[in-house]
């Protein structure tokens, strides 16, 4: 079996490539580099077309600082710089024109000597009132916000605010302790007021106000807490807050619960939220995204995917994926749309397979005749009101492995089921994301599925767009919803796909199936 | 920002001090994990080839190491991905093949490297790829050192990261290096090549591939046994005259593992190539009709001379022969130009890369720590004429940012300058020459004048020229590249110029390119159009800035 041998020689290479590592000349570094990229190439479960991080360790890998600036895309990322065996936290650097192929530069943002922050942790960019980018972060390891600017083309180099910090975390004993706190900022500049405004997340996010941004005015509470939307012990971290139609949306993660949002409106420094949703549930990874507006217009968000991958998989000497970018819009009756950006169809690669209609009886499964663990799988299913149906993924031919994801007409939910995505299993994971709840309400400590709800129309056919890339499965459903799931297949054969019926028959149209180009390096 | 300071700085620092000079400190202590100082040399190299101002954006460059000889080899497309190989040089002295593959021949995936030392090998030279009708792919290449031959290595694999070298190799046996001594019907003794393979090509169930010719020019050639062959001509030994100038060795196999010499594959002619010249890195391919694909009866064979450079035959491949009608030069003054490779792929399109001679001095190549730049994906087709049409890859406008236009303009002398603020630039320019004697564009002009690159095409010559000598204060090879180039009556010159921060690559036309490294010190971002001897006019000036599309 491939996999087992390429764990083998993974650790026979690190045994053997590794072993005499105390040369200090260039052409060391250089085998090095080009051993540890051909190893990171070499993971059968490194994606190939989801941005994922270049080397090393990216947990947490959290996009920051996502700015559209003169024509490119520039995202930031969390890495972990390990420094006499402690882990530094600063932020990498890709750009894009096309949102899909990544130029590495050098670091957005590190720590310089004289510096008060230890790393850099989560924050988001914004422009100033001159048109300046900005960057708002939590310096991690001294309780403060800061900010960082850029006035080159290509935001290349980035200069500390003098300003800083501009939020401090009150002192204990202090009569403002316990009302806020310094932690994963947000800022953007409101024309209509002439100031600035920062959102400090945390257990409680306040609201700040600046003409300057120097001297900032606390104003309250962001969120109404009492509003029973989010479980009590859910904090309220990466907000990311902008408009969308004609709403304002905050962008946020719970550590425990991954990531949701609130749709409101924000007037006279008050935030009034009309609706809470989710992007992540018990099981799925979908964590600490970060939101850009680009030429168009359009609202891009990508996701950290927290990987969960199995202890007997070997290091291939890196971490950290990123979800696709996915453009979210609101529709005229308020719902929360959310797509695949139209770039992505640049990643088909020729060939591709179609299929008009397809019958599929009931308790039967069909397997398309185009395969692989990279692909795009797009289809309209007309299905009955009582009986689940749907697409398997990751499909050994013997059937014991595979990954379901289906539609639950009763529950009203997709699911996927990951029980048998590996032959390792039954695959089980945890339902929360970085931080266990104390009190778990509504569900266990670990499943096997991940289920989103969702409500098909009346007479409304399901519309799925399904990525999968190697370990991570991205499920669009009728351009409304949309699911994440890591998964780890150990097979090689695991590259079927198949659609199923269950208790009554299906008719599938407009089945596209497409092979995905690499867009990552390695 | 003044690029020399930059440079004495960055000299300065030396390695010691650096991450990968420090003692190891895993973050988990198991012999599964991975040492955190090598993922850290490893960015801090990554950020020195960031830092390098002449790395190439959207030029395929090499992801690490020395890239000389860097010949682009084993080209092939394949169900929706151009791959392409890339011969280097470890560290050991010992040479692979780097392997990289792309759906747009911009971004590349990097795979394992394809062949390399082992299985008899010290080590693999240049040579081509195949595609067989049941989708297998074969390499062939020149096996290292001494008298083993010419080798090919199979891939079955969907994403052909595993190549198997052939238990039948060496597949044409060399009798010395790169030479093989035959016999012919009388039993005298005769010699041909067994280096440099060309791509494999099929035919009537035949398989067939061509040798280069250095060595056997070199042992017999125009300046006698063991010395290179060289630009002077000096006095020949007498028994050379049948080794003289470029030539290439035909075999025939039915099954891939045995092969026959048949015969020398054409006749080269005194009026388009020098005795001096080899002929070596060939490619074999028909050619379409059209830069979008098509076909016509004409084949292409590109190769190199060591002397100079790349060049090309059109011609008619007929009777196991091939007749050439046409050759051209695509390096003129020099040969920085140099080992071509070619595919065709599922539209008809034939598209070559070249390796493009880096001349920094090898403190930078080492400090930076990559050499190795390949020319821009040129597509080729066969004009009515019968000479050979010439563009970059449609692709190209994929990285186009920020348009901008500028119309109808006279030009008499040279026009105001206006700045492109970005070092990643392309421009199309159309000009109705009138009674100009030169005209064209200054690019990459410092504030000072002190340094600037200039394109242009030189009617009373009739040349397309890139002058570089003011090109750098530093670095190249700061010459004139001068290629025979001229408009027909009424005709517009047409410049479609990529600047790509050391580089400069010029096509003009449809039918001319020249490609050059410049490797500019001061950020100079001028443009000036210009005209000599006479009034010129600007039809259309267009612009855009490119997006970056290698990694790193």
């Amino acid at each position: 079996m491939r996999k087992s041998i390429l764990l083998v020689l993974g650790v026979m290479f690190i045994g053997v490539g590794y072993a005499q590592y105390d040369k200090k000349d260039d052409a060391d570094v250089m085998n090095k580099s080009r051993k540890l990229r051909q190893l990171i190439q070499s993971d059968p479960h490194r994606p190939i077309y989801h941005f994922a991080a270049p080397e090393g360790i990216a947990m947490p890998f959290d996009p920051n600082g996502g700015i559209y600036w003169n024509g490119k895309y520039h995202l930031g990322f969390i890495y972990q710089n390990m420094e006499n065996g402690k882990r530094e936290h600063f932020w990498g650097h890709a750009v894009s024109k096309d949102l899909f192929h990544w130029t590495l530069y050098p670091d957005m943002l590190d720590v310089k000597p004289g510096d008060i922050e230890r790393g850099i942790f989560s924050g988001g960019a914004f422009l100033s009132r001159e048109g300046i980018p900005h960057i708002i972060y939590h310096g991690e390891g001294s309780g403060t916000n800061l900010i960082a600017y850029s006035k080159d083309r290509d935001l290349r180099n980035w200069v500390k605010f003098e300003g800083n910090p501009v939020l401090v975390t009150p002192p204990k004993g202090s009569t403002m302790e316990g009302k806020y706190r310094a932690w994963d900022p947000e800022a953007w500049y409101d024309k209509k007021t002439d100031h600035y405004y920062q959102i400090s997340g945390g257990e409680i996010a306040g609201l700040f106000k600046s003409k300057d941004m120097y001297k900032w005015d606390y104003m309250g509470d962001f969120v109404d807490r009492n509003d029973n939307k989010l479980f009590s012990y859910e904090d309220i971290s990466c907000p990311d807050f902008f408009r969308i139609g004609d709403k304002d949306m905050l962008l946020f993660i719970s550590h425990h619960l991954g990531t949701q949002y609130y749709i409101g409106k924000f007037e006279n420094d008050k935030y009034t939220i009309e609706k809470h949703g989710r992007m992540n549930w018990p099981g799925g990874t979908f964590f600490a995204p970060e939101q850009l507006v680009d030429d168009r217009g359009r609202n891009i968000i990508w996701g950290w995917v927290l990987e969960r991958k199995p202890g007997y998989l070997p290091n291939y000497g890196w971490s950290g994926i990123m979800s696709l970018p996915r453009v979210l819009t609101l529709a005229r009756n308020g719902e929360l749309q959310i797509n695949p950006p139209e770039e992505i169809k640049n990643l088909r690669l020729p060939g591709g397979w179609k299929e008009k209609a397809i019958t599929v009886a009931a308790h039967t499964e069909k397997e398309l005749a185009l395969e692989g663990t990279s692909l795009e799988i797009k289809l309209d299913i007309k299905g009955s009101e009582k009986a689940a149906y749907g697409v398997k993924v990751f499909c050994s031919p013997d059937g014991r492995e595979e990954t379901v994801i289906s539609y639950d007409p009763v529950a009203k939910e997709i699911v996927v089921d990951f029980i048998k995505s590996s032959v390792q299993g039954p695959v089980e994971m945890v339902t929360h994301c970085i931080i266990e709840p104390d009190k778990i309400e509504g569900f266990g400590k670990t499943t096997s599925q991940q289920r989103a709800p969702f409500e098909l129309r009346k007479g409304e056919k399901l519309q799925l767009d399904i990525f999968i890339d190697r370990s991570i499965i991205e499920i669009f459903a009728n351009g409304r919803q949309c699911v994440t799931q890591v998964v780890y297949p150990m097979l090689d054969s695991s590259t079927k796909v198949k659609l199923f019926a269950t208790d009554e028959e299906v008719k599938v149209e407009n089945l596209e199936v497409y092979e995905m180009m690499e867009t990552n390096a390695y | 920002m003044n690029t020399i300071k930059k440079w004495v700085v960055l000299a300065m620092c030396t390695m010691a001090g650096t991450a990968w000079a420090q003692e190891e400190q895993p973050l988990v202590k198991s012999e599964n994990d991975i040492p955190s100082n090598v993922v850290r040399a490893t960015r801090e190299f990554r950020e020195r080839l960031l830092s390098d101002p002449h790395r190439p954006a959207f030029h395929f460059a090499f992801p690490e190491g020395d890239g000389h000889p860097g010949d682009p080899n084993g080209a092939f497309y394949h169900n929706g991905l151009y791959h392409l190989m890339f011969l280097y040089k470890r560290t050991d002295g010992k040479f692979a093949w780097g392997h990289a593959s792309s759906k747009d021949m911009l971004h590349w995936r990097y795979h394992p490297d394809a062949i390399g030392p082992g299985d008899g090998d010290d080590g693999c030279f240049s040579g081509g790829a195949f595609v067989d009708d049941d989708g297998s792919a074969f390499l062939s290449y020149w096996m290292l050192w001494g008298d083993k031959g010419i080798g090919l290595a199979k891939s079955n694999d969907p994403g052909f990261s595993n190549w198997k070298k052939l238990a039948a190799n060496p597949v044409i046996r060399s009798t010395e290096w790169g030479i093989t001594e035959m016999k012919d019907a009388s039993g005298k003794p005769f010699y041909v090549g067994s280096a440099d393979p060309s791509n494999i090509w099929k035919k009537d169930g035949k398989y067939y591939m061509l040798t280069g010719n250095l060595l056997v020019l070199r042992k017999f050639g125009s300046r006698g046994a063991g010395l290179p062959a060289n630009f002077e001509e000096g006095t020949l030994p007498a028994d050379s005259l049948n080794y003289q100038g470029d030539r290439l060795y035909l075999f025939e196999s039915t099954n891939l593992t045995d092969w026959t010499y048949k015969h020398e594959f054409y006749t080269s002619d005194r009026k388009w190539t020098r005795k001096t010249e080899d002929n070596m890195c060939p490619s074999f391919l028909p050619l379409p009709s059209s830069p979008d694909g098509g076909t016509s009866d004409k084949h292409l064979l590109l190769f190199i001379s060591h002397n100079l450079g790349c060049q090309y035959y059109v011609g008619d491949y007929k009777n196991d022969r091939f007749f050439p009608s046409a050759h051209g030069r695509m390096t003129w003054t020099d040969n920085a130009y140099f080992a071509p490779e070619a595919l065709v792929d599922d539209k008809g399109r034939q598209i070559m890369w070249a390796w493009i001679f880096d001349d920094r001095p090898d403190s930078l190549k080492n400090y930076y720590g990559w050499n190795g730049i390949y020319g821009l994906p040129r597509s080729l087709w066969v004009n009515k004429d019968g000479t050979l049409g010439m563009r970059p890859v449609e692709e190209m406008k994929s990285l186009r940012m920020n348009e901008t236009e500028r119309k109808n303009m006279v030009l008499s002398g040279t026009a105001p300058m206006f700045e492109k603020a970005n070092e990643l630039l392309e421009i199309e320019i159309t000009i109705e020459p009138g009674a100009a004697k030169q005209t064209g564009v200054v690019i990459g002009r410092s504030a000072d004048g002190k340094e600037e690159t200039v394109v242009y095409y030189d009617a009373e010559e009739r040349r397309l020229k890139v002058d570089a000598t003011k090109s750098s204060l530093l670095h190249g090879r700061r010459n004139i590249e001068s290629a025979p180039f001229e408009l027909r009556k009424g005709e517009n010159l047409v410049l479609n110029i990529f600047v790509d921060k050391g580089i400069v690559e010029v096509f003009a036309n449809d039918r001319q390119a020249i490609a050059r490294t410049i490797y500019p010190t001061l950020g100079g971002t001028g443009v000036q159009l210009f005209s000599k001897g006479g009034d010129a006019k600007v039809l259309s000036f267009k612009s855009w800035d490119l997006a970056a599309a290698n990694a790193y």
